[in-house]
């Protein structure tokens, strides 16, 4: 198990320097002096000549590559030139509030969705269940930004209840929206998911038992059904965290959210390279820790695959 | 939902997405003056925006844009996932190591960003969305080919062909390739409800087509900016946008259905 995690995280070295170097690779395509951009707009000749001696512009793509790479190493991750600041603190300044947005939407989608799952698969086959099919189909086809614009229109233009955008540390309710928004396309999978799990345990021999013996219905769903479907639930949470924690985008942008999806948006807009190589790389270094994560709870969870991985 | 309902429904929306737009008496980009903001009505089905175009043709021109990018995209990420995918599985050794790290790179990477980078380096318009959204998909194609055509590659009329002494491109292109499509295919429609959203997620931020033409996410972004007045039209669009969605979503499970028995 812990062989395996020190290989896991072997390869993850490799791909974040793979994210790095495509990242690189990408802005280095844009057209447009890089030093000019990083300078920003109103520099004189000799600060831009500074500018590209110390990034060393007037050498090869591949020396400046291995110049840049080689900093890196050493810690030194470069400055933003929109902000004029090292790029860590920027992120980790951001990276809390996208956190308290992931969590909320997490949270709120998980019970949600698994009561609706559970409900579904419960009363399968009826009109109950067709309708949390329907609707759940319908919350996965919906974009975010749709869905944000309505609610929006309905509880902050129509009801007056919630502010329509906006971040104030410590008011709540500026946080309901945004997390309900980025929530409901979670609801809809974590019910999908759900029903779709317990359904197909429902039919398992350990469950028939369970309801022989005499157990009560909601005995055998909660301490049977639900621990063998919990699985694909948590990969389908686990995922869908891990994406919200790099920050979504349309629904900061939606919500005027300062976090970092927002952050690395602008960056790309206003060719910020530093900035934006540390976000991807911050981004993917969190997407593949959450996927980890959930590796080592599918061992935690089910006892077989601890066994088989060996 | 009855077997071939969504299918219908698909087939009408986009023939009416290809003829209508031709006969209407409006044209898309048509601006009249006289006639700005107005809820719908009988001579404007779905209303009129800002610049009083009308709302209903602008959302079946929206969808030629949108139903055009994402099939260009899931092409385009078909056509490399089958290759390089294939390629890995087939080759195996350093081919099958670098394409799928390359893969897992990709997927590590976040889609929506990988566009927006994308986008953001050739400008917006429609040939660096397609690409964008293409390229940020071939990866879970790729995977998937690999793993059938390391299944194909065991199978005897594999080991016939290569004892025959067939050269390897012909068997892959011949004996393998064929034997791994469908799953393949079925995976690739799917993606056609995400790429729809990735297009239209691109074009809400700004980084898909170039105004006066339309597509669903830069009409929703235009109606936002007059949500109290007219919410109409940020809400047809989306809802155009979330029902087309919804009708590749059935379909494709209903294909999934059709080709893995464990999808209910």
């Amino acid at each position: 198990m812990i062989a395996y995690v020190f290989q896991r995280l072997g390869l993850s070295l490799f791909v974040l320097w793979g994210v790095l170097t495509l990242s690189y690779g990408l802005i280095g395509l844009a057209p447009g002096d890089v030093a000019e951009s990083l300078a920003g707009q109103r520099t004189d000749a000799e600060t831009l000549a500074a500018m590209r001696e110390k990034l060393g512009i007037e050498q090869d793509p591949l020396t400046r590559y291995w110049l840049y790479m080689k900093g890196i190493l050493q810690g030194d991750w470069g400055s933003s030139s929109r902000y004029g600041e090292a790029v860590w603190p920027l992120i980790l300044d951001r990276f809390p509030k996208t956190a308290q947005l992931a969590l909320s939407a997490i949270l709120f989608a998980t019970l949600i969705g698994m009561a609706l799952g559970i409900t579904a698969s419960v009363f399968q086959g009826s009109r109950i269940d067709r309708l949390i099919t329907f609707a759940s189909l319908a919350g996965i086809s919906s974009p975010v930004f749709w869905i944000g614009l309505i609610l929006v229109w309905f509880f902050s233009l129509q009801l007056g209840w919630l502010p329509p955008s906006g971040y104030e540390a410590g008011d709540a309710r500026f946080l309901v929206l945004p997390a309900m928004t980025l929530g409901l396309r979670s609801i809809a999978l974590v019910t999908r998911i759900s029903r779709a799990a317990l359904i197909e345990v429902s039919s398992s021999h350990y469950i028939r038992t369970a309801q022989s013996k005499g157990l009560s219905p909601v005995a055998v769903t909660g301490k049977h059904a639900l621990r063998n479907a919990s699985l694909p639930i948590l990969t389908v949470i686990g995922l869908d965290l891990g994406s919200y924690l790099s920050g979504s985008v349309l629904t900061e942008k939606v919500f005027a959210w300062p976090g970092l999806g927002r952050l690395l948006v602008d960056a790309i807009l206003a060719r910020d390279m530093a900035l934006i190589n540390a976000c991807v790389v911050f981004m993917a270094a969190l997407f593949i820790v959450v996927n980890l994560l959930v590796d080592i709870c599918y061992a935690v969870f089910d006892p077989r695959i601890r066994a088989g991985s060996g | 939902m009855q077997k071939s309902i969504g299918a219908l429904l698909l087939a009408v929306w986009i023939l009416a997405a290809l003829f209508v737009p031709m006969v209407w008496p409006r044209g898309y980009a048509e601006v009249d003056y006289a006639s700005v903001l107005q809820g719908p009505s009988w001579a404007h089905p779905l209303g009129t925006d800002a610049l009083g175009r009308d709302l209903f043709v602008r959302i079946l021109v929206g969808a030629r844009v949108s139903l055009a990018v994402a099939a260009l995209s899931r092409l385009l990420a078909l056509v490399l996932g089958v290759f390089l995918g294939g390629w890995a599985g087939f080759k195996g050794g350093v081919v099958d190591l670098v394409v799928m790290r390359l893969a897992d790179i990709l997927l590590a990477f976040p889609t929506l960003l990988l566009a927006v980078a994308l986008v953001a380096v050739w400008g917006p318009s429609l040939v660096s969305l397609f690409i964008a959204i293409g390229l940020a998909g071939w990866a879970e194609i790729a995977r998937l080919m690999r793993a059938q055509v390391l299944v194909v590659r065991g199978l005897d009329y594999t080991t016939a062909a290569m004892a025959l002494g067939l050269p390897p491109r012909q068997i892959f292109i011949r004996h393998i390739m064929p034997n791994c499509l469908t799953p393949v295919l079925v995976w690739t429609t799917t993606g056609m409800a995400g790429a729809i959203l990735a297009e239209s997620g691109l074009s809400f931020l700004g980084l898909g087509v170039e105004p006066p033409l339309p597509s669903w996410g830069s009409l929703v972004a235009q109606g936002w900016d007059e949500l109290s007045r007219a919410p109409w039209l940020s809400f047809f669009p989306g809802l155009a946008l979330a029902l087309t969605v919804i009708l590749f979503n059935s379909v494709g499970d209903r294909l999934r259905e059709g080709w893995d028995p464990l999808a209910k």
